[in-house]
């Protein structure tokens, strides 16, 4: 059986003369989890969007060899998407949100629903509009994650949530929904709290994709220098992104090939190389 | 068809109060109507009808029990017409309004099966409870009256029959014109659509004006479709049961006329309209 694709290719997107998207080309494999990093109006939720056939585009979003257009159902057949985990339909209690998702989506896994059910403690016959901001995550989770699909978007997902349901919410997806065979691509402004699950990472700015790399060797590609601040001028005259300064010291993410003498290395965070890259304003 | 099935469990669902409109008026006025006897029941007072059909003319009975009948009708198929315009707004709008728009959408439900099932809903569903409805209250009139007067409750039935037929082609007409407003603006689409006939008037009557044209109103035809007629007049006919009998099965003929044609025609365009303003809105 082949493996399931997710191809992006040259995809642009324009609102008004604004271009949101800028001939984005991407490729999603399985059994990775991607981290889509930008920061607010680099496009990230439109690029999420035109995937899912959202909104439409310029170029070509492939799914398993079939070109997804506008309003397109059939990528729900292989993808599932978590926007806003309080995006779920108030006037339904719990119960009849399961039963509408069972009746519509033929993907529908009623093994692995009834088991992440029986660890969730749902209030079945509540209304959605009672429920907690927290139990709300729990069932927009439950519903997503009993499908049959290879593909899950996640748009901000844990925006709002305190940090105890932030820590559930990724806990459950990796170990209720990822394996070898899946792809998750994972939008957030959180990288400290999904940068240990993420194998991948992108890197928008400006509605263009400026890196696409393992998290490995990213990390390996950079390094942080950091000088007693009467040598800042050294840094300066490397003109990295963003500067950092710290108690008598400046520090700068740098190429791994940059080298200083008698300077301080250590290992960047995804934060920090998000920094370096794009820019800290 | 498990899919269309679930689609409209969930528009009874999160749209059942809407809809029930007709139902929670009718049980209303018999709420009242109870209340009121009880209360009468309760003071003691002698147990007197507000009219009496006892003393009528023959004719006369036939001709209230067939009114009464068609008034009734025509005020639920009212009220469903209202109700039916909350709910094209609530069935294409409401998920964006609700920010849940997204959570129904993806799903791999193909567009067509899930505007089928608001339409649907929004349509069929109004016309079957307004059935239920008005011919439940039709035979509590017609019992009503034949009990008391001994009027046949064949003029209750027909009435009740040939006002509903009209009735669905106006609730048909008017909930299609504003699914299509429904469809072309996200928020308060009933004001906008509305406003929007307004300003069509307008033009209308400045172009009629100042360039001397007959250009005939857009309002009044509106109004003209979206109202039920009886085409009759009831004072004819009361000397003589046969000949009101016959005008009374003559009608049928009436029921499908050009108006209705042009009901189901323009209902056509208003759906297709909307739902393609719908299908091709963007999700942010």
């Amino acid at each position: 059986m082949n493996s399931p694709s997710y191809e992006i290719r040259n995809v642009s997107k324009h609102y008004g003369k604004f271009k949101a998207l800028d001939s984005v080309n991407l490729t999603l494999n399985p059994g990775k989890i991607i981290g889509l990093l930008g920061k607010n109006g680099a496009g990230k939720s439109t690029l999420m969007r035109c995937m899912l056939g959202f909104l439409s585009h310029d170029g070509d979003v492939v799914l398993n060899e079939n070109i997804i257009h506008h309003r397109d159902h059939r990528v729900f057949e292989q993808v599932a998407f978590i926007p806003d985990v309080s995006g779920l339909d108030d006037r339904l209690t719990v119960k009849q949100t399961m039963d509408y998702i069972k009746n519509v989506n033929p993907r529908w896994n009623d093994t692995l629903a009834e088991k992440l059910f029986s660890i969730s403690n749902l209030p079945i016959n509540k209304k959605v509009s009672k429920l907690s901001k927290g139990m709300k995550t729990k069932l927009y989770l439950l519903i997503t994650l009993s499908l049959d699909v290879n593909f899950l978007l996640l748009d901000e997902p844990t925006l709002g949530l305190d940090i105890a349901y932030r820590k559930e919410f990724f806990n459950i997806i990796l170990g209720e929904f990822f394996d070898e065979t899946k792809s998750i691509l994972i939008s957030t402004h959180e990288v400290e709290e999904v940068e240990d699950m993420l194998q991948e990472i992108i890197i928008i700015d400006n509605g263009s994709i400026l890196l696409h790399e393992d998290v490995e060797s990213l990390k390996a590609r950079f390094h942080i220098i950091t000088l007693p601040i009467d040598r800042a001028a050294e840094l300066d005259a490397l003109q990295p992104k963003l500067i950092s300064k710290t108690l008598g010291f400046i520090s700068a993410v740098l190429p791994s090939t940059v080298e200083i003498k008698d300077a301080t290395y250590s290992r960047p965070n995804l934060a920090d190389i998000f920094l370096a890259v794009v820019g800290g304003n | 068809m498990k899919q269309l099935k679930g689609l409209l469990k969930k528009e009874w669902q999160t749209n059942r109060h809407t809809f029930l409109i007709p139902l929670w008026f009718i049980c209303g006025f018999y709420g009242i109507g109870i209340l009121g006897f009880l209360i009468n029941l309760i003071k003691g007072n002698k147990m007197v009808a507000v009219f009496s059909t006892l003393n009528m003319p023959p004719n006369m009975k036939e001709l209230y029990l067939f009114s009464s009948s068609a008034s009734f009708v025509i005020g639920l198929g009212f009220i469903a017409m209202i109700s039916s315009i909350i709910l094209a707004d609530s069935l294409i709008n409401g998920g964006y309004k609700r920010k849940c728009e997204i959570l129904h959408l993806s799903q791999p439900v193909s567009m067509p099966k899930i505007i089928a099932a608001k339409y649907l809903f929004m349509t069929l569903g109004t016309m079957l409870l307004l059935a239920i409805v008005s011919f439940v209250n039709s035979m509590v009139l017609s019992v009503f009256f034949n009990i008391n007067s001994g009027a046949h409750m064949y003029f209750g039935i027909v009435a009740w029959a040939q006002t509903f037929v009209q009735s669905c082609f106006t609730v048909l007409f008017i909930s299609s014109l504003y699914w299509m407003f429904a469809g072309l603006f996200k928020r308060r689409s009933f004001v906008m659509g509305t406003l929007t006939i307004l300003a069509i008037q307008i033009a209308i009557g400045i172009l009629n004006y100042t360039a001397n044209l007959q250009i005939p109103s857009l309002i009044s035809y509106i109004v003209k479709l979206s109202t039920v007629q009886l085409n009759m007049d009831l004072s004819l006919y009361l000397k003589d049961l046969g000949v009101f009998s016959a005008a009374v099965e003559g009608r049928w003929k009436y029921l499908l006329d050009a108006y209705t044609l042009q009901r189901v025609i323009l209902s056509a365009v208003f759906f297709l309209l909307g739902s393609w303003l719908y299908n091709t809105r963007e999700l942010s």
